[in-house]
């Protein structure tokens, strides 16, 4: 697949005379929290993970307990209620002890105290409606989704690809769109057209229907892995000329001890599946 | 003398060294002394034409590189930064219509061709109120108007394109034309080298034109147009056709252009009273296709067409009383139509639903008054300009809830405007004043206030504009940039004006930038709002200049200390860049120096050199890592917190001018020499990228290596 991006890489690399040398890090450590974790419809655990960045040269991490978590709701009526505040910490994530039903139409948000007091909070966020997925269709040039998008709503969607083949999982493929180009469609397409494999047994599709803020989130995650993937490897675009500034992964979590936006994302999404045997 | 006494005289720019006869002159080309205004520089063809060139062709964007107090993000990206200015503050004007992109291949050349134009004035400090619109500079090309007497022409072959330019009259000293182009031909060279590039298509070709009809002694009409395009196209390689299994061709087709159109009428009412009525137009589009490729554009492989632009209309009557030999005064009115074209999408493929932005519409209207008046040792330039600005529909605006930083979820409206009707209107009053006390007539002290509206805005995120950046009027959800500057210097000749100094300061403060949330995503967005910060800043500098005019080394130099930063205001300050706090800007470079020199070897050699040192521009770097999904993630410091390397470079070139044939009037000269000359390895950036679970950092360099370069140059 050629891009524009590539484009600019054969003018930089054949018209131009450039070139690329390592050199050391020079910048200094600076530790931040990252959380992580989403409400689903239905009934289900919430899970969520608090971490601390480590140096750049650090390859394991950092992962903090000892930390208060609660989930509120706000119904239609604008009543807030608290949901749960009972999690236990094991493997690195807190649990919920029960299971937490949210409903579509009303508005969820996280609130966590760390030991040293900081506390963060999630954006009000709307469960949405369950995405309806008619079909699937996987050849050697895209693998295609076929759904209702919903009439005037914005949508935002995280659509996952899981391939099986011989009982295992193959292959797994993440894309992230809104519904720009297909708005109110009721036949709407998406074509995944980066990874394939050869005659899978079985094709899994997922879309979950986001909130801005946490699509926000999954926005800047696969910018930083699609240029760290390109810049690592033969198809790259080192020169950075056309890549706006990096972003962090911030989405929906502000840290309400200083007010102002924290890294990570606490997703309230709706999640429909749609299973497909050759 | 008892009577107005008229007459014309052409004179030609030429860089030639006459031996036969020694002209002796006061040559106070580069004085600062004589002009009123603060921070204007002029360049000629000539002048452009002497500096070495990267790849032997003469480029006005990187000439006005060389200028004090104007830098750029990085070698080969498109168009200056003056003053702490975002580059969409300046305005290019070719024959007085505005130009909405300034260079060739991404950045590489400038679109004006150096052969087609008289000369250009930067102004950067004091700002004439007949100019406007926006807020740091105004670069004001002239082209050549033709020669009246003779046909005449001059062009060149180069490594990369290959100019010529033809002028003479029609009906002599009545009607004469000028015509000039250019075309490069290195893609020619694609299909030998084969692999990816055997089918791509990588050109850029434009064309400057005028007519000049004297009419009679009173009025005079110029027509002149400019087109350039662009053209990129990649296609699918036999090979990689046949790993599709349908055996489908994927393509990717991109290409932009630019167009204006001028028209003027000169007309001389008396020997006090002159008019220049102008009429112009200028287009800029840009159109990208994709077959069977998502181009990286869209998440999804279809086939598509996209389409964006801006157009302008404008006409502006100018008038010029000369009240006595000591008073100067211009009236008249600017009256500016836009449009600009966001976003058309077409295609081709079910379930695809095309998608056109609304289109933005804006009115702009400028009277100005302004007065020049010189006593015995002071002289004054007033100006007075007041601007009023309509976004006009008819278009469809969103509101978002008050009490939460906007996203598209936050809109609680969208309020639909009916065509014609005023969506939102800002007006002000852009006061300029230039004062200048002569202490003798080799020395000067000046003084100038600025303000400056800019009611358009490049929304651009990138460390370099590219091509298919939108442009944006001010409306409901962005105000008007507004740019206040106070500048003053002085300007010192030596006694036989061979030496001319100066050195000015400036400070400047920048309200209503348009700055951009972390992570925005700008494309097709019909909710670019959603994406913006509203951002103040400041700017200030010192620029020292001297230069040398005579002699047979001539040239000059310049050292520019500037500082350039900015902060957002949002209301929410959890969407601030930085927390709110000031941080530099992307193109803040503290020192710059710059040394031009051309020496007169012998007879028929020239030797040019440019050296350029500058400070690294600052960047965003890893601090932090976390791990997410089973991979890797970078955290990174505040926005522009370090910087990359600092810049050099040297540059020279040699012209060898041959006898000239007197029978055939063709003269001829050979330009060669080295664009970098030690091949400096000029950090663009420094990134970092995982390899495995390890984090390296890189340096790319953009020009690693030295240039040769050798040029063809003829004119008869």
């Amino acid at each position: 697949m050629k891009s524009i991006k590539n484009t600019s890489i054969i003018i930089l690399l054949i018209t131009l005379v450039s070139c690329v040398k390592e050199v050391p890090n020079a910048s200094n450590y600076e530790p931040q929290v990252f959380i992580s974790g989403f409400l689903l419809d239905g009934s289900n655990y919430v899970n969520v993970r608090i971490q601390r960045t480590v140096p750049v040269d650090i390859t394991s991490s950092e992962y903090i307990p000892n930390a208060q978590i609660a989930i509120y709701t706000k119904n239609s009526n604008g009543e807030n209620t608290l949901l749960t505040y009972d999690f236990n910490y094991f493997n690195r994530t807190y649990r919920s002890n029960n299971m937490v039903v949210a409903t579509v139409g009303n508005t969820y948000w996280v609130e966590i105290e760390l030991e040293d007091g900081t506390t963060y909070t999630s954006d009000e966020e709307i469960l949405k409606e369950e995405i309806i997925i008619k079909d699937v269709e996987i050849t050697n040039d895209y693998n295609r989704v076929i759904f209702s998008d919903p009439v005037d709503d914005t949508n935002f969607y995280l659509i996952n690809y899981r391939f099986y083949k011989n009982g295992r999982l193959a292959l797994e493929v993440n894309n992230l769109t809104n519904d720009v180009l297909f708005n109110g469609n009721d036949n709407a397409t998406f074509d995944s057209t980066e990874f394939f494999i050869d005659n899978p047994d079985e094709v899994r599709v997922t879309i979950a229907n986001l909130n801005y803020n946490t699509y926000q989130f999954y926005f800047n995650q696969f910018e930083q892995l699609e240029s760290q993937i390109t810049n690592s490897g033969s198809e790259d675009d080192p020169s950075q000329l056309f890549w706006p500034p990096p972003a962090n992964l911030t989405g929906n979590i502000i840290n309400t001890s200083d007010n102002t936006k924290a890294l990570g994302f606490f997703g309230i999404q709706s999640s429909s599946e749609f299973i497909k045997s050759f | 003398m008892n009577a107005n006494i008229k007459k014309n005289f052409e004179l030609q720019p030429s860089s030639d060294t006459l031996d036969e006869v020694i002209v002796t002159s006061e040559n106070k080309n580069k004085s600062q002394v004589r002009k009123v205004l603060t921070g204007v520089n002029n360049l000629s063809a000539a002048e452009i034409k002497k500096l070495p060139a990267f790849f032997g062709e003469p480029d006005i964007t990187r000439a006005i590189l060389t200028q004090p107090g104007v830098s750029s993000v990085g070698e080969g990206t498109a168009g200056f930064n003056i003053r702490g200015g975002n580059i969409d503050q300046n305005l290019v004007l070719l024959d007085e219509a505005p130009m909405y992109i300034s260079s060739h291949l991404w950045g590489l050349f400038s679109v004006v061709n150096a052969d087609a134009i008289k000369g250009m004035t930067l102004y950067k400090g004091g700002m004439p109120a007949r100019y406007g619109g926006r807020a740091s500079s105004v670069l004001d090309i002239r082209q050549k108007e033709g020669n009246t007497k003779a046909f005449k022409g001059e062009g060149g072959l180069g490594t990369l394109f290959s100019r010529v330019t033809l002028e003479g009259p029609i009906v002599k000293e009545k009607l004469n034309f000028l015509m000039s182009g250019r075309r490069s031909y290195f893609d020619i060279f694609f299909p030998l080298i084969g692999g990816e590039l055997e089918n791509t298509k990588l050109s850029f070709y434009d064309l400057n034109t005028k007519l000049t009809w004297n009419i009679n002694d009173n009025n005079k009409l110029y027509v002149s147009g400019y087109f350039g395009a662009d053209v990129m196209k990649l296609e699918e390689s036999p090979e990689e056709e046949a790993e599709n299994s349908d055996g489908a061709s994927g393509s990717i087709d991109f290409r932009w252009k630019s167009s204006t159109a001028t028209v003027r009428w000169n007309h001389i009412f008396n020997h006090k009273l002159f008019m220049n009525l102008s009429g112009i137009y200028s287009n800029y589009t840009y159109k990208f296709i994709s077959k069977n490729d998502n181009g990286g554009i869209i998440p999804s492989g279809q086939t598509f067409e996209w389409g964006s632009g801006v157009q302008n209309w404008i006409v502006k009557p100018d008038f010029t009383y000369y009240a006595n030999p000591n008073t100067t005064m211009r009236f008249g009115v600017n009256g500016t139509l836009y449009q600009f074209n966001p976003a058309e999408l077409s295609n081709v493929v079910d379930n695809f639903t095309p998608e056109d932005l609304d289109k933005d519409k804006g009115l702009e209207i400028a009277p100005y008054y302004e007065i020049e008046k010189t006593w015995d040792k002071f002289t004054m330039n007033l100006g007075l300009r007041y601007s009023w600005f309509g976004n006009i529909g008819p278009n469809s605006v969103a509101t978002s809830h008050p009490d939460f930083p906007s996203t598209v979820n936050t809109i609680t409206d969208i309020k639909t405007y009916k065509k014609g009707e005023v969506i939102k209107r800002y007006s002000g009053f852009e006061p300029r004043v230039s004062l200048k006390y002569d202490i003798n007539d080799r020395k000067a002290l000046k003084l100038g206030y600025n303000r400056n509206y800019q009611y358009i805005h490049l929304m651009s995120n990138t460390a370099a504009a590219l091509p298919f950046d939108i442009w944006k009027p001010s409306g409901i959800h962005i105000k008007p940039l507004e740019v206040n500057q106070v500048s003053g210097g002085y300007a010192y000749d030596t006694e036989d004006a061979t030496y001319n100094f100066s050195v000015e300061g400036y400070y400047k403060t920048f309200s209503n930038f348009v700055e951009y949330k972390e992570g925005a995503d700008l494309f097709i967005n019909e909710n670019l709002e959603t994406q913006l910060l509203p951002a103040d800043g400041y700017a200030y500098g010192l620029e020292l200049a001297a230069y040398k005019n005579k002699g047979r080394l001539t040239g000059n130099f310049n050292y520019t200390y500037s500082v350039s930063k900015r902060k957002t205001t949002s209301k929410f300050k959890e969407e601030n860049i930085n927390n709110g706090g000031y941080y530099p800007s992307n193109y803040d470079r503290p020192h710059l120096l710059n040394l031009t020199a051309n020496y007169d070897l012998k007879e028929k050699w020239d030797v040019g050199l440019f050296f350029t040192y500058q400070t690294g521009r600052p960047t965003t770097v890893p601090t932090g890592r976390l791990s997410f999904d089973g991979n890797p993630y970078l955290t990174y410091s505040n926005r522009n917190a370090y910087r990359i390397p600092d810049t050099h470079r040297l540059d020279i070139s040699f012209t060898y001018t041959p006898e000239g044939n007197a029978d055939t009037r063709w003269q001829s000269s050979w330009n060669f020499g080295l664009y970098n000359v030690y091949g400096s390895p000029n950090a663009f950036s420094v990134f970092s990228t995982f390899h495995g679970d390890q984090l390296k950092t890189f340096q790319f360099s953009v020009f690693g290596a030295p240039i040769p370069f050798i040029t063809y140059n003829f004119k008869f």
